[in-house]
């Protein structure tokens, strides 16, 4: 059973094609991680899972049967944006209002009201109106209104950016909840892979124009050479990473971070790893290189810098990054 | 100078006398225009939410009319409804010509485009996330509107007041529909206009700080709403 299944999907914002997605799956009560840059089609897409805009193109289905475009949201899909809209009246009649609009009523709407707020931590600010909460408290009341609707699917979008640290902790414990207690799916998009690799996410790379499983480039998995020691051992790669803690097994380098040259630079740069590059992809006025060195890594550069260095595919190349620009990102 | 001051001691002295003719027309003024919009609004809230969040066909031509009408003069209205109201108009037997009904029917229909449009104005002037918000949660659109109308409600009750200052600050209608007749459609713009005709200047003015004081009590009721800390 999958909770969406998708293909040749395209998702397109302003009338310009921003996201493909030829095969992207969903298995029920998974959690997805949806990872990319600003502007990468992230919000576009959970718009697209929630009905509320259509695709521009292909097929997607939702809960096993096809989703034909304009129609009404089916039930089960809870939707949490990045900057959520709450009424102007109290928390407790927010949540009360999407009960009602979902047809629930009479004696249903009482326990379900104080429930979701219990959850989240807000049935103390329940006569409290909405536009006075602060922005942790906001994101905790769209939430519970979501939740109210006992959603099999919940699509959240960045929902951990700004917030103070108790909010942070209630949404992500509560999410979890519901994932681990009542097997909801969770989609959620992030510009955090580390922290959605954590919590057991499958993630999914929008990058380019394209979504494609897996993490984001550069991560590594291995072991420090020795303990004490700063060299790291992924395969025949060996980084210089500082700090480098005694139990660090996976570690990823930004992509941003690469500097790539034709010849060994003279740079304060720790690590200088030569390969031969096997790849290279423009997207978003960027290119994207993958440069063997005994495991791929990718580098981003301009495309200026990139004409400037002349590289093709089969050419030599270096690519120096700092100690400290290595993400150790634990076991 | 001298004669504006005399004049307006007179015209304070109408008032605080309680002048019966002045507070005939002041009563008629007040209910007539009233009356009409509150009709008006009982058709121009649920038309304007429902213009503002619906789509279908037709509905920007329905928009270029509604803000054409606005603009409408007052006795085009006045016009065309004597038209229709008139003795030999298809509803002339009803008898409406020339009572405070065939002023309310008139200014019912000056208001009513100004109400729709300000209240469409109001509601589409909602934040954009408060529709994907009502579509995120499921909500049908009878619950959207009634929330729709709701979170837009200061806009709402500004097309109210404006619609109601049209009504009460109009001459058009009320003098043709209404024929001016003393103590029965007499309202305060046509007394306003009849007595400064027959250099009455000082009743004309005694009514003029009546009408400013009207719209400046509703204008200021809603102001105080506005302000109120929520």
């Amino acid at each position: 059973m999958t909770a969406y299944r998708a293909e040749g999907l395209r998702i397109a914002r302003g009338g310009r094609e921003v996201l493909r997605l030829e095969r992207f799956e969903v298995p029920a009560g998974g959690l997805v991680a949806l990872v990319g840059a600003n502007g990468s089609g992230k919000t576009s897409l959970l718009e697209v899972l929630a009905f509320l805009r259509p695709a521009s193109g292909g097929r997607l289905w939702f809960l096993g049967a096809e989703v034909s475009p304009g129609g009404r949201p089916p039930a089960g899909v809870g939707y949490l944006p990045q900057a959520p809209y709450l009424f102007d009246r109290s928390v407790a009649a927010n949540v009360a209002w999407a009960l009602r609009a979902r047809g629930v009523r009479g004696p249903e709407v009482a326990p379900r009201l104080s429930a979701a707020l219990e959850q989240v931590g807000l049935a103390h600010l329940a006569d409290r109106r909405a536009t006075r909460l602060s922005g942790g408290e906001a994101q905790r009341l769209a939430l519970a209104r979501v939740l109210a609707l006992e959603p099999r699917v919940l699509l959240l979008d960045e929902p951990l950016n700004h917030l103070d640290a108790e909010s942070r902790e209630r949404i992500e414990a509560v999410v979890d909840a519901w994932r681990r207690q009542r097997g909801t799916t969770v989609v959620l998009a992030t510009h955090d892979p580390a922290r959605a690799r954590r919590l057991g996410a499958e993630v999914w790379r929008a990058e380019g124009g394209v979504l494609r499983p897996g993490g984001p480039d550069n991560v590594f998995r291995g072991q420090p050479e020795r303990p004490g020691g700063d060299v790291f051992v992924a395969g025949l790669l060996r980084v210089v990473v500082e700090p480098l803690p005694a139990d660090a097994r996976v570690i990823e380098v930004d992509p941003r971070e690469i500097v790539l040259s034709r010849e060994m630079p003279s740079t304060s740069a720790r690590n200088r790893l030569r390969g031969t590059v096997v790849e290279a992809r423009v997207a978003d006025g960027e290119v994207w290189i993958t440069l063997d060195c005994g495991a791929p890594l990718v580098a981003v550069v301009t495309r200026s810098s990139w004409q400037r260095l002349g590289l093709t595919v089969g050419d030599e190349a270096v690519a120096s990054f700092k100690a400290t620009a290595v993400r150790v990102l634990g076991g | 100078m001298d004669y504006l001051i005399l004049a307006l001691s007179h015209a304070w002295g109408l008032l605080t006398g309680l002048d019966p003719d002045v507070w005939a027309a002041v009563g008629t003024s007040v209910w007539v225009s009233g009356a009409a919009s509150t009709l008006a609004a009982a058709a121009a809230v649920p038309a304007g939410v429902a213009v503002a969040l619906g789509r279908f066909p037709g509905r920007q031509p329905l928009l270029l009319a509604l803000n054409t009408l606005m603009a409408l003069p007052t006795v085009v209205v006045g016009l065309l409804v004597y038209g229709l109201i008139g003795r030999q108009g298809p509803l002339g037997g009803l008898g409406l010509l020339y009572t405070p009904a065939g002023i309310v029917l008139g200014e019912f229909l000056l208001v009513l485009p100004l109400m729709t449009n300000l209240v469409v104005s109001a509601v589409e002037g909602l934040d954009p996330r408060f529709l994907q918000t009502c579509r995120a949660l499921g909500a049908g659109p009878w619950a959207t509107g009634r929330m729709a109308l709701w979170e837009a409600r200061l806009g709402v009750l500004a097309a109210l007041v404006a619609g109601f200052g049209r009504a009460v600050g109009e001459v058009g209608v009320a003098m043709m529909l209404g024929g001016n007749i003393r103590g029965y459609t007499r309202t305060m713009t046509t007394a306003i206009a009849l007595e400064t005709s027959k250099g009455e200047f000082e009743l004309g003015l005694a009514l003029g700080i009546v009408l400013l004081s009207v719209a400046l009590g509703v204008n200021a009721a809603l102001f105080a709403l506005r302000r109120r800390p929520a």
